[in-house]
């Protein structure tokens, strides 16, 4: 076995290969193959919101600052929560926005208002930011499903993110980190068998593409090469063959687990995976709440920020970490925080994002954004910089009506930006 | 009796028109075509169409052996005399006009009558703009507005997407835009297109089942003073009646009081009241008229696409001055004489079928409804008639392991389009190539089962025929015969999976899931 | 055992939110703890609530105290910690870091000789209630939610593990199963104590808090479980009011027999409910204040106050007071005659 033969280096093997044997597998090819890789993206959404107080922005010892203590982090004079004592040692990988403020205080226009960038009724269904990625760098060298969800609960083709650029580019997903229906092939068929009867439906599909429009015969070609791609790398969310050390550091939780299935997804090349973490509306009980799950948040997504650094991914992939608003500085009846879109924080790492840095601040009370505050339109100026896409140069197009693929009267956060 | 006088009146027209000649003929002048479809290419594509299968091996041997030259018109005539044809375009119908968002017993019913009956095309869009929830026989009808105003989670009745609906499905424009301002892009369309049709109906109140009505219903308010409505760009204010696209505002009576009231709303008996005007009923005798041009135009194109492959006007819901049909003449004609046939669709479809153009040779590669898939897989793997007859599925029962239901619904969730998306085009999924890959409902079909297409084969010296038949309903040429027996020679030591497996290949192909 | 009927006196305002309360053995002194890096205290008439200078120099929040059964000694703490001892305005003794973090709860013993603190570092300590000295610590694992002292020391986690040990923290003597108090809701540990407490001189012991059913936004019906000392065993479990009603934050025992109880559950509910604790049955039900967290209860039985949350107290979004500030909730203090 090949002492580089890690999972990632099967995503280049085939390009080494062809590049010239053996040999030139030498680390030079390595390197080179690193900068050519193509650039992803790690989207972590905390559903229901996460408390920025209890997180990115502590404000220990004021009036709505909660009972809990603020720790130093890897950068001098940025403080965390004592709740992320691993992410705090992560920090000079990080780039925390803490000026967020946007519009939505509910979630079922917040979420997807934020998940889809579009701060304003246009009319139109936007597509969420996977799908807008997924459209805009498609599937990448991989050939896999350019736009992979992990989540808890139900799994399927979550057709509806992809708004008005269509179903193909919905969400692959994967419910309880399993594979979709029909993923591995049927038990009753062997692989030779499966692949032998595959390779004849090419042959005939291609005899039909020569004397008819090509079209249609592609795009047929293009869903069963998708599907024969990721059946192939039926391994990526396979979990169980996972060291168990690996198991133990993401954490023995859903999102632990699900954090490490991302990690091999973009490991083998998918360009847009999210994880999304759901039971963050602590409208009750908010601080035992925190305290719980922040740790284990804190566990996973700071293993990532290892791991992805180790394998040198962290450079190409965009890493993003936010909910759909915050949680009032106000403690309500219940011991709860309830939603907060007017001051909150996002957290960023990798690809076209500085590191190391807080942009932006909020007052002494964390009652709003003391800097200059940003709208969520602002996030998608700066995400698809940070993967090299100018949004005042690229549009959608939906069915001949341009539109603008990130809110059109706003900039990028600047200072965010590499 | 009402079946009777329909096909009278329609025998007086089609004779009156016979002297001036055809449809089919006319249509042929504008568009002649250099060569026709072989017999085999335009059996499988009329089946498709009005059966919404394909037809068995058996049946299109029969067909195809037969010499007389009008074969084609006699199947065509058959055809549309089977139930199957009303059901099929109940689904082609419900598909369009429901864009998947859901099934509905008395929807589904109302639609299957409709075809059965030949109902014309101006009193099914009456039925489905006014509906009559009281009577049994209409009120499915209904399904087209009440299914638009359901609530779904916190968002907002969505009055603004059935006003942009109704625009799209009966007059073929889409005034989306129009909601906020004047259309961009498209300077015919203007927002008050928009505001006098969202006027109406977002004067509507989604009423539950109660006593008197079997399924929800529509309450409609009182209306007695024009709609206002602001433009965003202009900040300019203006004002409309009730109104359909490019007419006249309907004039608004003028009543004092409580004289608005047929029937006064009342809480302390839960009764919502009725208004005396109506502006529903207003525009639903407004738009399915011969002077409204884009009504006949729209469906006239609308079942253009659905038997050409291709609407005279694409979007088929972007009709308008700078977006003229690709055969201006043609779309007029079609408009011209589907009114004259008191918007017949019967008359309208079969002369369509009847044209060259229809008939040709190499027509155009034509999406399948998930329907029409499912319809076809199981005729071609011989299939259906067990699931049909299995009442339950048993999973401990190879014959029994399906029924038909559970193929309904796997096909479905594989194949068919996301809901409130026109399904248009062929558009194969990630989802739908891992089903055919490696789904069991499709492993189970392929399966060598008495009776069923793999049984056949297996039992044949050389199968080519009969499986070309039943999948692709035409002979393979020399090469795919020599193509199945070197495949026959290289797996054949167990010939039902080596069958199993081709046919496979064959069903899972482009040709099996177009119609061409 | 005398039904009582607690009579609404009068309310007094607070300027934070208060999360325990509890009066001086000789009932003249009021102290709480709550959502601010302070005790607060108030001078207690039999009438009037008398504010007095808050004794500062706390961290985050206060979280616990406990006053001597017959000196004037004030025991508090805070999250960060901090534990301390005071007599008015003096402090007999303090150590910074008591506890790693928050600190839960203080249980003095009868004689006043010990006390007992748990924390969220998961450790339980027992103290020498004059000098401070640490006499004993167990490291019980888990957040320690709730503590109290009678001949021994009962302490109960975050998954309703209770144990009874010696006071001497050597040797445990009993375990008493109160998972139901527990549940995990994806990534949320729910822990539903909050109250540990003896009651038949000692021969029953009652953890009171809520059955947990969700996470994020819990909906659960006010919980108090009766376990016999002597054989560890669950003999009653006592419910009361509906999944809004949430949490029985705070459980008395009444000299006449009865016990008291204040719960807080959805914004805007809350119960002072009292209860037969040889029976099951609610006899008393005050639903007119809002989201209940602390009842202390005056030496002698003869007043009790409850604090309570202002209502609206909760609402998404920045909602402002009438003068156009973004202001606290407040949790104001009712008199009852018991």
């Amino acid at each position: 076995m090949n002492p580089l033969c890690t999972p990632l280096e099967h995503t280049f093997s085939r390009r080494a290969f062809l590049g010239g044997g053996l040999g030139m597998l030498a680390s030079p090819i390595f390197a080179e193959a690193m900068q050519q890789r193509d650039k992803q993206v790690l989207f972590v959404w905390l559903d229901g919101g996460i408390s920025q107080l209890e997180s990115w922005d502590p404000k220990p010892n004021t009036e709505f600052g909660g009972p809990f203590r603020s720790i130093k982090t890897s950068v001098p004079g940025i403080h965390f929560c004592e709740l992320m004592p691993k992410l705090a040692k992560q920090m000079h990988k990080l780039c925390v926005v803490r000026s967020m403020s946007t519009k939505d205080n509910a979630h079922s226009s917040g979420v997807d208002r934020i998940q889809r960038g579009d701060p304003k009724n246009r009319g139109v269904i936007y597509p969420h930011f996977g799908a807008g990625v997924a459209k805009l760098l498609g599937p990448g060298s991989s050939g896999l499903p350019p736009h992979v969800w992990i989540k808890p609960g139900s799994g399927g083709f979550k057709v509806e993110d992809a708004g008005f650029l269509g179903p193909k580019y919905g969400s692959l997903a994967f419910g309880e980190g399993k594979p979709p229906e029909n993923l591995l092939r049927h038990p009753e068929i062997s692989a030779e068998r499966d692949a032998a009867r595959n390779d004849l439906r090419k042959m005939l599909d291609q005899r039909f593409a020569s004397q008819r429009e090509k079209r249609v015969v592609e795009a047929n070609t293009s869903v069963f090469d998708m599907a024969e791609k990721l059946m192939a790398r039926a391994d990526i969310f396979d979990t169980s063959k996972l060291p168990e050390r690996d198991r133990e550091r993401y954490g023995r939780h859903d999102f632990g687990q699900h954090m490490l299935v991302a990690r091999q997804m973009l490991e083998a090349g998918v360009r847009f995976v999210k994880v999304t973490s759901y039971g963050w509306d602590t409208h009750g009980d908010n601080f035992n709440a925190h305290a719980g799950m922040v740790p284990k948040f804190d566990q996973a997504f700071s293993a990532m920020l290892e791991d992805l650094e180790a394998s040198g991914l962290l450079k190409t992939t965009l890493v993003i970490c936010l909910s759909e608003f915050g949680r009032t500085p106000r403690i309500n009846g219940h011991v709860g925080r309830d939603h907060w879109p007017a001051a909150w924080s996002i957290a960023m790492a990798g690809q076209g994002v500085k590191h190391g840095i807080v942009v932006g601040e909020t007052n002494e009370r964390g009652t709003e954004v003391k800097s200059e505050p940003f709208d969520i339109g602002a996030a998608f100026h700066t995400w698809y910089h940070a993967l090299g896409i100018d949004p005042l140069k690229t549009e959608f197009d939906n069915a001949g009506q341009p539109l603008p693929i990130a809110h059109d009267d706003m900039l990028p956060i600047q200072e965010a930006l590499a | 009796m009402k079946i009777g006088l329909i096909v009278c009146l329609l025998a007086l027209t089609t004779l009156a028109w016979a002297k001036e000649g055809r449809l089919a003929e006319k249509i042929d002048a504008l568009l002649p075509q250099p060569s026709a479809a072989d017999d085999a290419e335009f059996l499988r594509r009329v089946w498709l169409d009005f059966d919404g299968g394909i037809p068995t091996a058996d049946v299109a041997r029969v067909w195809l052996a037969d010499q007389s030259p009008d074969k084609r018109t006699r199947l065509i005539d058959k055809l549309m005399g089977e139930t199957r044809f009303a059901l099929r375009m109940a689904e082609a119908f419900h598909v369009m006009l429901m864009e998947r968002r859901g099934e509905n017993e008395e929807w589904k019913t109302w639609l299957v009558e409709c075809f059965k009956t030949n109902q014309p095309w101006d009193a099914m869009v009456r039925e489905m703009l006014a509906p009559d929830f009281l009577d049994e026989k209409q009120r499915g009808a209904s399904y087209f507005l009440t299914r638009r105003l359901e609530k779904l989670g916190q968002q907002d009745t969505d009055y603004a997407g059935l006003t942009r609906d109704v625009g799209r499905m009966f007059m073929g424009i889409d005034l989306q835009c129009c909601q906020c301002h004047r259309h961009l892009t498209v300077s015919d369309y203007k927002q008050i297109d928009f505001s006098g049709l969202y006027a109406v109906f977002q004067n509507l109140k989604l009423q539950p089942v109660d006593d008197k009505h079997k399924i929800p219903w529509l309450s409609e308010g009182l209306i007695n003073a024009k709609y206002e409505f602001v433009s965003v760009f202009t900040e300019k204010k203006s004002e409309t009646a009730p109104r359909i696209p490019f007419g006249e505002e309907v004039m608004i009576p003028v009543f004092t009081g409580d004289d608005g009231w047929l029937v006064k709303p009342d809480r302390k008996i839960k009764e919502v009241g009725q208004p005396k005007f109506s502006p529903l009923r207003e525009v639903a005798q407004r738009i399915p008229t011969p002077e409204n041009a884009l009504f006949a135009k729209n469906i006239a194109n609308r079942v253009w696409f659905l038997f050409i492959g291709k609407g005279l006007v694409e979007p088929l819901d972007l009709h308008h001055s700078e977006n003229p049909p690709m055969h201006p003449e043609l779309l007029e004609l079609l408009g011209r004489e589907f009114t004259a046939h008191q918007f017949d669709l019967r008359f309208l479809i079969r002369e369509i079928a009847l044209t060259q153009v229809y008939q040709r040779a190499g027509a155009h590669q034509r999406h399948l409804l998930a329907e029409q898939k499912l319809r076809a897989f199981l005729t071609a793997t011989g299939e259906r008639e067990r699931l049909e007859k299995n009442q339950k599925a048993d999973p401990n029962v190879d014959s029994a392991k399906y029924a038909l239901a559970d193929f309904e619904k796997a096909f479905t969730a594989a194949l068919a389009n996301p809901a409130k998306e026109p399904e248009l085009a062929a558009n194969p999924s990630l989802r739908s190539a891992l089903f055919f890959r490696n789904s069991d409902h499709v492993y189970w079909a392929l399966r060598p089962r008495a009776g069923n297409l793999i049984d056949r084969l297996a039992k044949l010296p050389d199968p080519a025929g009969e499986l070309y038949l039943a999948t692709l309903t035409r002979q393979p040429s020399d090469a795919e015969k020599a193509d199945l027996q070197a495949w026959l020679a290289a797996h054949g030591g167990d010939r039902s999976k080596a069958l199993s497996d081709y046919a496979w290949a064959l069903l899972s192909s482009t040709e099996f899931f177009v119609n061409h | 055992m005398i039904k009582l009927e607690p009579k609404p006196i009068t309310e007094f305002p607070s300027e934070r939110q208060i999360s325990a309360v509890r009066f001086s053995a000789d009932g003249t002194i009021l102290a709480a703890v709550g959502y601010e890096p302070a005790v607060r205290r108030w001078q207690f008439d039999g009438k009037l609530l008398t504010p007095l200078p808050a004794i500062g120099g706390f961290n985050g929040y206060t979280t616990a105290l406990a006053f001597h059964p017959k000196m004037s000694v004030l025991f508090a703490a805070d999250s960060w910690g901090l534990l301390r001892a005071v007599e008015g305005d003096k402090t007999l003794w303090q150590h910074e870091t008591a506890h790693d973090g928050w600190l839960r709860q203080i249980a003095i013993s009868p004689d006043g000789g010990r006390i007992a603190t748990c924390g969220k570092d998961g450790f339980v300590r027992v103290w020498d209630a004059g000098t401070g000295k640490n006499l004993a610590e167990h490291q019980a694992g888990e957040d320690v939610y709730a503590v109290t002292v009678g001949a021994g020391i009962v302490f109960g986690d975050m998954r309703g593990r209770i144990e009874a040990w010696t006071l001497d923290l050597k040797r445990k003597e009993m375990s008493f199963d109160g998972a139901i108090l527990y549940k995990l809701d994806r990534l949320q540990d729910i822990g539903g104590l909050r109250v540990l407490l003896f009651i038949d001189g000692g021969k029953t012991l009652l953890a009171a808090g809520t059955t947990p059913e969700n996470g994020a936004t819990p909906e659960s019906i006010p919980t108090i479980l009766f376990f016999d000392t002597a054989s560890g065993k669950l003999t009653k479990t006592v419910t009361h009011g509906t999944n809004k009603e949430g949490y029985v934050h705070d459980l008395v025992p009444h000299p006449s027999g009865c016990l008291m109880a204040v719960t807080s559950g959805s914004p805007g509910s809350g119960m002072l409910f009292l209860l037969d604790p040889a029976g099951k049955e609610v006899f008393y039900e005050n639903k007119k204040m809002a989201n209940c967290h602390s009842l202390a209860l005056h030496p002698g039985g003869k007043y009790a106050i409850v604090t309570s949350t202002n209502r609206d107290s909760n609402g998404n979004g920045k909602t402002l007071a009438k003068d156009g500030t973004y202001k606290t909730n407040t949790s104001p203090l009712h008199l009852f005659e018991v």
